[in-house]
């Protein structure tokens, strides 16, 4: 993938996170990749992919306090960017047109 | 956080961790997440399956936090997709390594044992190449030496020619001369004999080196002779003396007399001899030389000189050389015919163990190539059952050059595992390094396993990653996805580029492998050829020792004859003894002494008199080592005869007496001493196996007795008990004589053959190593291709080919293969063997035993290795084989 464009497991963690709306934090985040793709994802791996793409500026996240929360641990909400529309899309487009023609020769 | 849970919480190590490796400020997010995810684990599965995954979770934190911390900070240079792509890659290298622990524990090994024999290699040339000699700017310090009268043989220096040098030569800012002796020191405990040399007092000033502890000679008292100095090497301070700091200024015994300790040299310090480290001296006495500025008769100096700066190395060579025109026109009777050589210290330490240090470095160099196509063809296996890898992740969007790297980075990580365990094990393997270096090649500089060691080790890893990656590189390249997913992986035959690639690398393997073994073979011959030259004497059972009266209590020549004869019979006395010889110079050493002499009834060109070596011996000497007495009889000299009775060898009967009479010839020294030949004898190699046999005559020991005599001992039986029965018996006769230098003959005479064994014993390690890898390596292979046609060998059984035809079919193929390795590889043997010829004695490049003899072990290994895959492929079950997908 181009240097710009989204990694396969940030691709994955921004539908991902765009699936859980408002309760997307780590947790609930790796339980869905794992639902979704069959793969157990390491809490880290979670945890830096979700940092770098808020250093890319894909995501935001608010931080909620365990006073507000109820629980022994502060923990960080994400949310897609306006930004990450357009890669997602693309990494879409760029998906469908590697496959397109090709379901044929797996489906047999 | 007081509130927070402890008791069933996670485990309390990994949280540490954790803590440790997580930024302080996303510490309490990260945490609570683990500790959710915990909580849910440890309901749903219980407490231990949570324990664990919680553990694996904190080895990922440290894994990626170490990673990403370096990589955020790259990050700020906008560089940081690349990196992190890469460290992508390496990841999932290890990962795919881990999965794989066979193939990468062979891969490992394989590498660690070439890039480790490499390492090894480097670290020997890196220290003769590289490493500085022991001496402030050792590139100005030369060697000059005087020539033979017409030869350009080396001679050592008349002390006159050496002050006209050091006062007229220009081209040096000074120049010592030394000479190195025996010595023996006593008092403090047992007498020992050291090596001992005798220098100008500005010998360390022009080597730049000074005292650790004390200071250098102080000319003015020693000229003064009434104080006798020594400085002391680090390791005889050390060994005899406990490293005492207050031995300055102190008296010593050597040689019998009170030596007043001026200075110790630093443990750096070794003086520039090509001898190995068992001969270092270890003690220095100044040499005056201010009486013999005019001495033109005896040369006895070596010198050493510093070169002025700026001054070429070719510029000082000439100006000696203009020096030596004007020296031979002043000093006509001494310098006639003779010129002057100059030689830089370091071609002259170096120079001859550079020759089998490139041979090393070219085995070396072989033997990483066949490791390199060994494992290419292990990744080219496992390449293709990773096509369809390749080729479903170039569908998903890595491009080709993508795939390339990935591959790459494997090998890469590969070789540098190989690299690092090849290291370890030099390391590991530092002083038996070191003993190879002192032993075989050069005691005077130690080795080290520096930076440039594992620089180059470093970069030839992955000069070899990159190779034996780029054969599956250039696969993965060009990913087809449909035949790889469609045709359902290809199991019934195979892919002719992969297959062609393989077949040029089991070639290549094969190739190497020969020349190797050829060379090893010529080496072994050689080798052999060298230490059999009949010698021309009996050295076994022989053992040998040298003692040396000192003036101070022998001062006069009967009272050395003296000691020689209480000596003698002390061991005489010793059970087992059956002969006794003596002799002034030892055979397989190069100390030898030349004389001048005139032939009865000849005229001689007085500017060019007759010479020969001589040595000094007793009549029995010739009996005890069995050397033949052609003619005439070895009588005693009683001493004081008008002619002395002298026995010359065959060589000089042959030199000076063509006509064959020899017997009864009368000559006289250039002291006066009249001799008649009273015997001819055999000739022997006397400066080693590689020394030709020159004339020499044997002075009658009555005639010219000398202190220092080498005591040869014939015995029988077990030599343990004489041999310490020698040493009792020289320390009776005079507890300040040690007998030094105690042997057996054959031992001292294997030494001598050091360089060419370790040639030989090295060559062979190396082709044996490279034999064992290109077996394994066409093992691997076959087997490989047998597996892969599983199907159509099963197919051919079942249409009813003979055992017989499968066989040949399977083993047909690697048979071309092999045979095709053996020519080329005879073919490098000759072009590699010619390089090599300096090395190789009484063996010609064309060797057509060695060459056969690898042929038929290479290509007898190589079939045993094809015929074991070949006959599982006989035993293949077609029904079994055709339902093999």
């Amino acid at each position: 993938m181009g240097r710009t464009g989204l990694g396969e497991f940030e691709h994955q963690v921004l539908l991902v996170i765009l699936r859980l709306g408002r309760e997307a934090y780590s947790i609930p985040i790796g339980n869905e990749l794992e639902e979704r793709t069959g793969r157990e994802a390491a809490t880290s791996a979670v945890y830096v992919a979700l940092r770098r793409l808020e250093k890319k500026g894909l995501l935001s996240s608010r931080l909620e306090s365990p006073a507000d929360s109820g629980q022994p641990y502060p923990r960080r909400y994400f949310a897609l960017t306006e930004a990450a529309v357009e890669p997602l899309k693309e990494a879409r487009r760029s998906m469908l047109n590697l496959w397109d023609g090709l379901e044929p020769v797996l489906d047999d | 956080m007081s509130d927070r849970p402890r008791e069933e919480g996670p485990p309390r190590l990994a949280r540490l961790l954790l803590r440790w490796v997580v930024p302080s400020s996303e510490i309490d997010v990260a945490e609570g997440e683990l500790w959710e995810g915990f909580q849910v684990k440890s309901e749903r599965e219980g407490k231990r399956a949570a324990t664990t995954w919680y553990r694996r979770q904190v080895r990922g934190y440290v894994l990626r936090c170490l990673v990403v911390r370096r990589v955020t900070s790259v990050e700020r240079e906008g560089t940081m997709g690349w990196f992190d792509d890469l460290g992508g890659d390496v990841r999932w290298a290890v990962r795919g390594l881990r999965k794989r622990p066979a193939f990468t524990f062979v891969a490992v090994a394989t590498l660690a044992l070439g890039i480790g024999a490499n390492s090894a290699i480097f670290t020997l040339v890196s220290a003769h190449f590289f490493s500085a000699l022991p001496y402030e700017q050792p590139d100005e310090l030369v060697l000059v030496w005087e020539t033979g009268r017409n030869t350009s043989e080396v001679r050592t220096v008349a002390p006159g020619n050496y002050w006209r040098w050091r006062e007229d030569a220009a081209s040096f800012s000074d120049i010592a001369a030394y000479n190195v002796d025996r010595a023996t020191v006593s008092g403090d405990g047992f007498a020992e004999g050291i090596t001992a040399s005798v220098v100008t007092p500005h010998f360390f000033d022009v080597l730049g080196a000074s005292p650790q502890v004390g200071g250098g000679f102080d000319e003015t008292s020693a000229r003064a002779a009434d104080e006798l100095q020594v400085i002391l090497s680090h390791s005889l301070w050390v060994r005899r003396y406990g490293s005492d700091r207050g031995i300055i200024g102190r008296d010593i015994r050597v040689d019998g007399q009170p030596h007043t300790v001026v200075g110790v040299m630093p443990p750096s310090f070794r003086q520039p001899e090509r001898s190995l480290s068992w001969q270092s001296t270890e003690l220095w006495r100044p040499m005056l030389l201010e009486d013999e500025r005019d001495v033109f008769t005896s040369r006895y100096l070596r010198t050493i000189a510093r070169r002025s700066p700026g001054v070429t190395v070719e510029q000082a060579r000439e100006e000696m050389l203009l020096l030596a025109d004007r020296l031979r026109a002043e000093y006509p009777e001494a310098n006639a015919g003779r010129s002057t050589i100059v030689r830089t210290l370091d071609d002259y330490l170096m120079g001859d163990a550079r020759p089998t240090l490139m041979m090393l470095l070219a085995a070396g160099a072989a033997v990483l190539l066949i490791v390199c196509a060994n494992v290419a063809n292990l990744t080219l296996a496992r390449g293709e059952e990773r096509r369809r890898e390749f080729a479903v992740r170039a569908a998903l969007g890595s491009g080709g050059g993508r795939l390339v790297r990935q591959v790459l980075v494997e090998g890469l990580v590969l070789a540098l595992l190989g690299a690092l365990f090849g290291t370890l094990a030099v390391i590991g393997g530092g002083d038996v390094l070191q003993g190879i270096q002192a032993r075989f090649f050069s005691g005077l500089i130690d080795i080290a396993v520096d930076w440039r060691v594992v620089a180059l080790t470093t970069s030839v890893a992955f000069g070899a990653g990159t190779l034996f990656g780029l054969p599956l590189a250039r696969s993965a390249s060009r990913p087809r996805l449909r035949e790889a997913l469609v045709e359902g992986g290809e199991r019934g035959g195979e892919r002719s580029g992969a297959n062609a690639t393989r077949s040029v690398l089991i070639i290549g393997q094969v190739g190497m492998a020969t020349t190797l073994l050829v060379l090893a073979a010529l080496l072994s011959r050689s080798f052999n050829e060298l230490v059999n030259v009949p010698p021309g004497f009996e050295p076994g059972g022989v053992v040998t020792f040298t003692v040396s009266p000192p003036s101070a209590g022998y001062a006069d020549e009967d009272a050395v004859l003296g000691y020689h004869r209480d000596l003698r019979a002390e061991v005489e006395a010793i059970p087992g003894v059956t002969e006794i010889g003596m002799v002034s110079d030892l055979m397989f050493t190069t100390e030898n002494r030349s004389t001048n002499f005139s032939i009865e009834g000849r005229e001689h060109d007085p500017e060019n008199p007759p010479n020969s070596e001589f040595h000094i011996a007793s009549p029995e000497y010739f009996d005890v080592l069995g050397i033949p007495i052609r003619a005439g009889i070895v009588v005693e000299a009683i001493g004081d005869e008008a002619e002395a009775p002298v026995v010359v060898n065959e060589r000089m009967a042959a030199t000076f007496w063509p006509d064959g009479d020899a017997l009864g010839a009368g000559l006289t020294l250039s002291s006066g001493l009249a001799l008649r030949v009273a015997a001819v004898v055999g000739n022997v190699l006397d400066d080693g196996y590689q020394g030709v046999s020159e004339p020499i005559f044997y002075m009658p020991f009555n005639s010219m007795p000398s202190r220092r005599m080498s005591y040869l001992v014939r015995a029988t039986g077990d030599l343990g008990p004489v041999t310490a029965g020698l040493r009792e018996a020289v320390a009776r006769v005079d507890p300040d004589i040690p007998a030094a230098d105690l042997y057996l003959l054959e031992s001292m005479m294997e030494e001598t053959a050091a360089r060419p064994r370790a040639a030989s014993l090295i060559g062979s390690v190396f082709a044996l190593i490279a034999l064992l890898v290109s077996a394994a390596g066409i093992y691997g292979v076959l087997s490989y291709a047998v597996q892969s046609r599983t199907r159509e060998i099963g197919i051919r059984a079942a249409l009813g080919a003979s055992d017989n035809q499968l066989m040949s079919m399977v083993m047909g193929h690697s048979t071309r293969l092999v045979l095709i390795g053996l020519v080329l590889g005879a073919i490098g043997a000759i072009g590699a063997g010619t390089a090599l010829s300096g090395l190789l004695f009484g063996v010609r490049v064309w060797d057509p035993a060695s060459m056969a003899g690898a042929a038929v072990l290479l290509g007898g290994v190589a079939t045993f290795a094809a015929w074991l895959p070949a006959r599982r492929a006989v035993a293949i079950d077609p029904k079994e084989a055709l339902r093999a997908e």
